[in-house]
């Protein structure tokens, strides 16, 4: 059974991600600044992660051309293979990875026919992530696909081409991993759909919500300073200074935000006069009784490894 | 096999286009313009003195370095063939392929700015001179494609690469043991200027095809698959 396993991974906003994905879709709710770019590009074996392993059955596709040939990918920005026109660029894409076939009976089948003859050049960003959406659904044996938000590229793609490549990738027993940045669209991609909050990989979408629930004031003649410090911690999810010796520092952990602001605050030489949590929100104690904030990670995120 | 290949088509397709030609060409016309001054400044040294400055002292260690900034896209050696490596192509294997195809150019490129000098400075022997000047050529254009290709693997975005130009401008004419790593000591030996270490020209082809297959080693040297 082919598994994709993210062994506490660091990488960019993503911090000791941990977690495996089976065959089937899997579709992961966020935008750019969640991380969700960086996880497919982990993914793909397109980088190297800062700490930690991404493997396909148990290989890691950075460092091994057999198992990145299994792959299929189309990431948030796109550089096409250098060519004459696109033809030529799909056809270096086809040769790399060991495809026989004619780039332009490919291009037409995915009913991208009309960019044939167009220069690499002339392609605006989305047009190029149509063109890789092509050259990654074309792929005749992927054991993995990670698509970064293929819905966004109806316009160029036909919605039959997109869901039958995708239903045929399910029938073949292959890993595909999407995101959205909408949870429309990913009940629209279908399969397990999971979210990303800032690096952290939650179970369920739902679950975005309490990641914010407790509020600490932390007052300190450096406050400039510790929204700097702030940046750093995992357990610290947004920091709020305006004006004034104030800091509002959101999270969802209170012991640990506090350890965290208490540390970081020591380690910096920052003094801290008061620390105050505010009461959870009405509403969010009223979700948390209702059993929509259970956030459980079905990959550990940050800070649990 | 078929991943050299892809390297090579990589190189061949990044060189594609009216720039490279256009280069190539305004250095012909340079060397060219150089070579009718030195002939009529002195007729008898001209042709030495066109391939000891213009061809082989200024315009082919900066031609290579243009390929070679050009073929890696202003990057490390490592990443200059990520966008093939990302659909399985062997990442060693194209970067050979790539690394080949920089050598051939330069190697071209290098007999042609040879012939276009030698042309230029009409020598009094000049068909003579023609076979011997083809080889030194050939020779030091490979070399500085893969030299240039191997020290694009230092420094942030290949910064290496405008380091090995310095260094081969500065240290290049002397005859230290510091100059025996840069191509341009040992293509002066090969014409007839003071040789670095007391080598023999025959030591100094040596020389150029050691630095080169040296280069090549480096260059693919710790590259994952």
């Amino acid at each position: 059974m082919t598994e994709l396993a993210f062994e506490a991974v660091d990488f960019g906003q993503l911090a000791n991600i941990s977690g495996t994905l089976s065959e089937g879709c899997h579709t992961v709710v966020g935008s750019a600044r969640d991380g969700t770019g960086e996880l497919l590009r982990l993914a793909a074996g397109l980088v190297r992660a800062s700490s930690g392993r991404v493997t396909l059955d148990g290989a890691q596709a950075w460092s091994s051309s057999r198992v990145r040939r299994r792959i299929a990918a189309v990431c948030a920005d796109e550089a096409l293979p250098p060519g004459r026109d696109v033809a030529g660029s799909f056809q270096l894409a086809l040769q790399a990875r060991g495809d026989a076939r004619s780039a332009v009976s490919v291009l037409e089948a995915a009913g991208l026919g009309a960019f044939s003859a167009r220069p690499v050049s002339s392609l605006d960003a989305r047009e190029r992530r149509a063109v890789a959406l092509g050259i990654a659904l074309s792929h005749p044996d992927a054991q993995l696909t990670v698509l970064h938000e293929p819905l966004n590229l109806l316009d160029l793609v036909s919605e039959k081409y997109l869901f039958g490549a995708l239903q045929r990738l399910s029938d073949s027993r292959a890993i595909v991993l999407c995101t959205a940045n909408r949870l429309e669209d990913a009940t629209r991609l279908g399969g397990e759909v999971s979210a990303l909050e800032r690096g952290l990989w939650l179970d369920s979408p739902r679950a975005r919500l309490p990641l914010a629930a407790i509020v600490i004031r932390v007052q300190t003649p450096e406050p400039e300073r510790l929204v700097e410090c702030l940046k750093r911690v995992p357990e610290v999810l947004r920091t709020q200074w305006t004006s004034g010796q104030e800091v509002r520092v959101f999270g969802s952990e209170p012991e640990q935000v506090l350890r965290s602001i208490v540390s970081g605050a020591r380690a910096a030489a920052i003094r801290i006069a008061a620390i105050k949590q505010d009461p959870a929100a009405l509403e969010v104690l009223a979700a948390a009784r209702a059993g929509l904030y259970e956030a459980s990670p079905n990959v550990a995120g940050r800070g649990q490894s | 096999m078929s991943d050299v290949r892809v390297g090579a088509l990589l190189a061949r397709e990044r060189l594609r286009g009216p720039s490279a030609p256009a280069i190539l060409g305004l250095c012909v016309a340079a060397v060219f313009a150089v070579a009718v001054l030195e002939r009529r400044s002195n007729a008898a040294s001209a042709a030495d003195d066109t391939l000891t400055g213009a061809v082989f002292g200024v315009t082919l260690p900066l031609l290579a370095y243009l390929l070679s900034e050009r073929l890696c896209l202003g990057d490390r050696l490592e990443h200059s063939v990520d966008a093939v490596t990302r659909y399985g192509t062997h990442r060693r294997a194209a970067l050979f392929g790539l690394l080949l195809t920089s050598a051939a150019c330069m190697a071209f490129a290098s007999v042609l700015l040879a012939w276009v000098g030698l042309i230029g400075a009409r020598p009094a022997g000049l068909a003579r001179d023609l076979l011997p000047c083809s080889e030194i050529a050939l020779v030091s254009g490979a070399a500085y494609g893969l030299w240039f290709g191997a020290a694009s693997r230092f420094g942030k975005r290949g910064a290496g690469r405008k380091w090995a130009l310095i260094l081969d401008y500065l240290l290049g004419t002397g005859t230290s043991a510091i100059a025996a790593i840069c191509p341009r000591a040992h293509v002066r030996n090969l014409l007839g200027l003071e040789p670095v270490l007391g080598f023999s020209q025959a030591s100094a082809w040596l020389a150029l095809g050691v630095l080169g297959t040296a280069s090549l080693a480096f260059g693919l040297r710790r590259i994952d698959d």
